[in-house]
């Protein structure tokens, strides 16, 4: 067990410094300059700005400063927001990202589990239909187009819950909901088609014969194997709701780290890509690993571990 | 039934289960001024200012020696009286008792010593250059001479002296922006505080509240010396979307959307006029084409100069721009409405030009390229471009290629002059002409990117620096009109700010400058909103 664990920290530790090294010579190929704009600074100024933060330097210089800096533990400074750090503004943003995360993949699990079984136990009955549209909805309604919507009719038109802003619980109501459609919509789906084949397996029909309650067969037999793909899938999916979505927190105003993604890329911005991409791949890395894990408690015929013989 | 029962109940216990709050709610009892803005401050030191977006927030927090008020009006700021030498290039500011915001006393040295960084030539400021003024101080930038031979002296805490290099009659006014402003011992020593806790000299301090990416929020100074003008609890800068910052208006839960801070969408600008919400400030700036007067045919000044009088800058400024925009018939706006340098729309003439650049190049329409306008991706540039395109091909049939760019690599292309005509704009940081004009001075400026430079115009730009008064003025009059003449830039219109406005929300100024003066905000109706 151990062994296996150092092996995986190993192979983590190792994805991890290639990740940081593709990610640097890729950023380092884009073109454009962090500090260009309309008003263009005069060249001394930007001689200045290129030397204070190590950028006039070689890029195997930068690289290696970088890595050294890196394993201190600092991701760096924003070039463009220079109040920031890029640990600080993970440490602002972060929190913020992951409680609307959770919250939409709690919501997200929880209803398409409800709902999933409703339409596995009733095959095309008016409810299937009736879920099956609603998740193919969910799935290709783009989220600017749902949250668009639900501001209109919820916020602008009924006056129901705030339009946007990270204030209380009812302004994450909303954006909770943008988030979470896709993925109910793709669990809900998976967990139906899973269920339905699973019910008519030849040992669920077994335990039905032996007569057993049919929540017990339910609970027991089936949910748990038809379960496993959606574990397979909940690992990148936490990952990408945790860290957060440029669309819905600029839709809806929220503080979170998703927006500073497309920023940091737009701007240029090469050391908060850097650090976000790391911390990124770094909550990817660590849930699927805990995916995997989970997998293997889930079904003892899926080995984690190699099996000595 | 049941099933669908369930799945209420199911929701209902899920947000119930959820429904701790990630803050409790705040009861508004302050008079609070919210203003929407679309992107953080880059930077809380006015000694790396370098966009517009910033200095709402260096005009709030700090103070320099003087300070622009309504219609630009330059009037004390930190100093409380100030004298001119009889050779105009000696000031002596007196300093008034002040304190910083925590309770520090504001002094000469702070200013001294905050422009010693500045002027210190590893310190990244972008707008140094602004110091060249002064005597000594380029050198100093530059490393060749020390600090103490600039002429900057604080004499005691509450006299400062400067020495220009030559007589600046905008000195007072270029004083007065956020390049000048003072910073306290924490920010000048680079202490690890966060810049929250720095202490500030102007009519409100930086407070840490809330999320500090997206939410600021600025409170009185109590050691301010004007601290009875300030009537508003708080100011919050809130950052919002374009377009929710519009319903937020709508709900009255913001009290100014728009310009400085945000943009009112391109699209929204018609039913808000209608609906008679949309205020317009004018502002000091213009948009212009750049032209790459090294690339064939744009080396011909009668080719540039057809492109230019063939645009119909009304129609442009009217039925597309929507905003109040003015159509530009000379560079700089100060005298637009007076001295038109070239008439908007003069086909006859742009027409002629055209044929006779064609003549001088030994080519035929036919075997003219297309030309490609090339611009950073925003829906406004967008349409300007799409303008352009067909206002030029119904002029001359010309073949006109759009490239729209993503701003990053659009700046690349004009740095390497890999490009025919871009689309660009210049906002100007003091009411001077001379901050317009300077900008295509020298072809290496950072911002001409045109590859135009010219002898008589550097001659007239630097005999103006020298001049007094009216003669100054004609120089400059002179020097646009040769720049005019030769067209390296084609200007299309002259910028406008559209904003929305709680009608309560008073004595709020905007500047033309690009930024707002929110020193003496107050609300009519306050128990209104307190009570809100």
């Amino acid at each position: 067990m151990f062994s296996y664990l150092f092996k995986k920290i190993c192979f983590l530790l190792a994805s991890f410094f290639i990740l940081a090294s593709l990610t640097f010579i890729l950023m380092k190929m884009i073109p454009g300059d962090p500090f260009s704009a309309e008003q263009s600074l005069n060249a001394e100024a930007h001689r200045a700005l290129l030397k204070h933060h190590g950028l006039n330097l070689s890029y195997l210089q930068q690289y290696k400063n970088y890595i050294s800096e890196l394993f201190k533990g600092h991701l760096g400074t924003s070039l463009v927001y220079q109040n920031y750090t890029v640990n600080q503004l993970i440490r602002e943003s972060f929190p913020t990202s992951a409680y609307l995360g959770l919250q939409a993949l709690l919501f997200a699990i929880t209803l398409s589990l409800i709902l999933g079984l409703v339409c596995a136990f009733r095959p095309n009955s008016w409810s299937d239909h009736l879920i099956q549209i609603g998740m193919a909805l969910g799935i290709s309604v783009p989220s600017f187009i749902l949250a668009t919507i639900l501001q209109y009719f919820f916020s602008i038109k009924w006056h129901l819950l705030p339009l946007a802003r990270w204030e209380t619980f009812s302004h994450t109501i909303l954006p909770t909901i943008t988030l979470a459609a896709l993925p109910t919509a793709f669990m809900t789906r998976l967990i139906r088609n899973n269920l339905m084949q699973i019910l008519q397996m030849e040992y669920v029909k077994t335990a039905k014969a032996k007569g057993l309650h049919p929540f017990t067969i339910l609970w027991k037999h089936a949910l748990r194997n038809a379960l496993l793909p959606v574990l397979s899938y909940l690992g990148p999916l936490t990952s990408v709701l945790l860290i957060g979505s440029f669309i819905v927190e600029n839709i809806f105003s929220i503080p979170g780290l998703g927006q500073w993604y497309v920023k940091s890329v737009a701007n240029r911005d090469y050391s908060l890509i850097m650090g976000l991409t790391l911390f990124y791949s770094f909550i990817l890395m660590t849930l699927n690993f805990i995916v995997d894990i989970a997998c293997g408690l889930l079904d003892p015929r899926i080995r984690i571990m190699p099996v000595e013989v | 039934m049941f099933t669908q029962l369930k799945t209420s109940v199911c929701f209902v216990l899920f947000f119930s289960f959820f429904g701790c709050s990630p803050e409790k709610p705040i009861t508004e009892t302050k008079a609070t001024v919210k203003i929407s803005t679309e992107t953080e401050p880059h930077t809380f030191d006015p000694r790396h200012v370098r966009g517009l977006s910033e200095r709402t927030y260096m005009n709030s927090l700090y103070e320099g020696l003087t300070r622009s008020e309504a219609e630009g009006k330059i009037v004390p700021g930190m100093a409380e009286t100030y004298a001119i030498l009889p050779d105009k290039k000696t000031y002596v500011f007196k300093i008034r008792k002040s304190e910083w915001s925590d309770g520090q006393p504001v002094t000469a040295y702070d200013f001294y010593e905050t422009w010693k960084t500045m002027l210190d030539p590893e310190f990244p400021s972008p707008n140094a250059y602004q110091f060249n003024v002064i005597k000594g101080a380029k050198e100093a930038k530059q490393g060749t001479i020390s600090y103490a031979e600039v002429g900057i002296k604080a004499l005691d805490e509450r006299t400062l002296v400067i020495e220009l290099e030559k007589p600046t009659p905008y000195f007072l006014e270029l004083i007065s922006t956020p390049f000048f402003y003072p910073v306290c011992l924490a920010a000048r020593e680079k202490k690890d505080s966060h810049v929250a806790e720095w202490a500030s000299n102007g009519p409100f301090k930086l407070e840490k509240k809330g999320n500090f990416t997206t939410e600021w929020t600025m409170v009185p100074n109590p050691y301010y010396w004007d601290r009875d003008a300030v009537k508003v609890d708080e100011v919050k800068i809130l950052k919002l979307d374009n377009s929710t910052a519009l319903q937020l208006f709508a709900q009255k839960e913001l009290d100014w959307a728009g310009s400085p801070l945000s943009t009112i969408p391109i699209d929204a600008l018609a039913y808000l006029k209608q609906q008679g919400n949309l205020n317009v400030q004018t502002a000091n700036g213009v948009y212009f084409l750049r032209l790459n007067t090294d690339s064939p045919p744009f080396n011909n000044t009668k080719f540039r100069r057809a492109l230019a009088y063939a645009l119909n800058r009304s129609d442009l400024v009217e039925h597309v721009l929507q905003g109040e925009e003015i159509a530009a018939q000379r560079y700089t706006p100060a005298k637009a409405n007076v001295r038109p340098l070239y008439q908007d729309n003069d086909l006859k003439q742009a027409k002629q030009l055209f044929k006779e650049a064609l003549q001088e190049q030994n080519l035929t329409n036919k075997e003219l390229p297309k030309i490609t306008v090339c611009y950073a991706n925003n829906p406004r540039a967008h349409k300007i471009a799409q303008v352009l395109q067909q206002q030029w091909k119904e002029a001359f049939g010309l073949q006109v290629e759009l490239q729209s760019c993503e701003a990053k690599v659009y700046f690349d292309h004009l740095k390497n002059q890999n490009y025919q005509i871009g689309i660009g704009n210049w906002f100007a940081d003091i009411h001077d002409p001379i901050s317009f004009l300077e900008v295509f001075k020298h072809k290496d400026n950072g911002t001409n990117n045109t590859q135009w430079e010219h002898a008589d115009y550097i001659q007239l730009i630097n005999q103006s620096s020298e001049a007094k008064d009216k003669q100054r003025e004609l120089l400059l009059e002179n020097a646009e009109e040769l720049l005019m003449a030769e067209m390296p830039i084609i200007p299309l219109f002259y910028a406008s700010y559209k904003y929305l406005q709680n009608t309560d929300l008073k004595g709020i100024y905007f500047s033309e400058l690009g930024y707002l003066d929110l020193k003496y905000v107050y609300f009519e109706n306050t128990t209104a909103k307190i009570n809100d």
